[in-house]
């Protein structure tokens, strides 16, 4: 199991990625405008090819922070 | 106005708006994140319904409510309105979409479906608070191209906003729509299978 801020590193750098744009761990969808509803989408089918996880249609919407993905990897 | 287009795709439809939607319309608008971009006046049922009136009276606005296919359940809300066929021109707008809702792709694919294929539309344009970025974003990330910029086109609580507007022709669309299609379809194989 990889350390949480190690994670949340990563993850950081996965939507920063997918946004073109630096997002800190502590980004949010409330806090980066460019992780709009468009973006999402990309970002939550790369966080699940990433992680090998499959996520449901709640979790889908109400992931919503680096913090939040680094937390469901955890969980695994 | 009364219509009675109901819209199906491949996880969501949009079917049109009734009286009975007065309840989801004020719920909606008080849970939307970007509420601040919207205005406070209209938030109750009884304002909602003498909205709906007059929209009922108004010819060529379609105000749809964005709704799961699988449990029929609202998630959202879309028009197209001030359709001028004439010159085949029409806005869109109002567009709302839950926050815990994987609708927002959909609901706008399928509004443009609508305007580019059953009401034959050469163009279609948005107008957006310049300070809604994510919206914004979400237009730009489609592929819609920027027009010229609506100084003052919004009030919004007393204070006047630019906005800006978005423009994409039946020939863009055409472009656009592959691409679209293919998150779409991804998504809603998620959103049907129930996981």
């Amino acid at each position: 199991m990889k350390d949480r801020s190690i994670l949340e590193l990563e993850i950081a750098k996965l939507v920063s990625d997918i946004l073109g744009e630096s997002v800190g761990i502590d980004g949010t969808r409330d806090t980066v405008p460019a992780w709009d509803s468009l973006r999402h989408v990309e970002v939550i089918f790369s966080f699940e090819e990433a992680y090998g996880l499959r996520l449901t249609e709640s979790e889908m919407a109400s992931l919503r922070s680096v913090k939040d993905l680094a937390e469901r990897a955890m969980k695994g | 106005m009364r219509h009675s287009y109901q819209l199906e795709g491949e996880a969501y439809r949009l079917r049109p708006i009734v009286d009975e939607d007065a309840d989801f319309i004020v719920s909606l608008r008080g849970q939307d994140v970007r509420a601040r971009f919207l205005n406070r006046i209209s938030l109750s049922v009884e304002s909602q319904l003498e909205w709906l009136s007059s929209y009922y009276e108004r010819e060529n606005d379609y105000y749809f409510v964005v709704e799961k296919k699988r449990d029929n359940s609202p998630e959202g809300l879309i028009s197209l309105y001030d359709v001028d066929v004439r010159v085949g021109r029409a806005e869109w707008g109002r567009w709302i979409v839950a926050p815990a809702s994987m609708a927002a792709l959909e609901s706008v694919m399928l509004l443009l479906d609508f305007a580019f294929t059953r009401l034959s539309l050469a163009e279609v344009y948005s107008n957006t608070i310049a300070g809604n970025a994510a919206v914004n974003s979400f237009h730009d990330g489609c592929g819609f191209r920027r027009g010229e910029l609506q100084c003052e086109r919004f009030k919004v609580d007393g204070q006047l906003h630019d906005a800006i507007r978005h423009e994409c022709t039946a020939g863009e669309w055409r472009e656009i729509r592959p691409r679209l299609a293919t998150k779409v379809l991804r998504i809603a194989k998620r959103v049907n299978s129930h996981a």
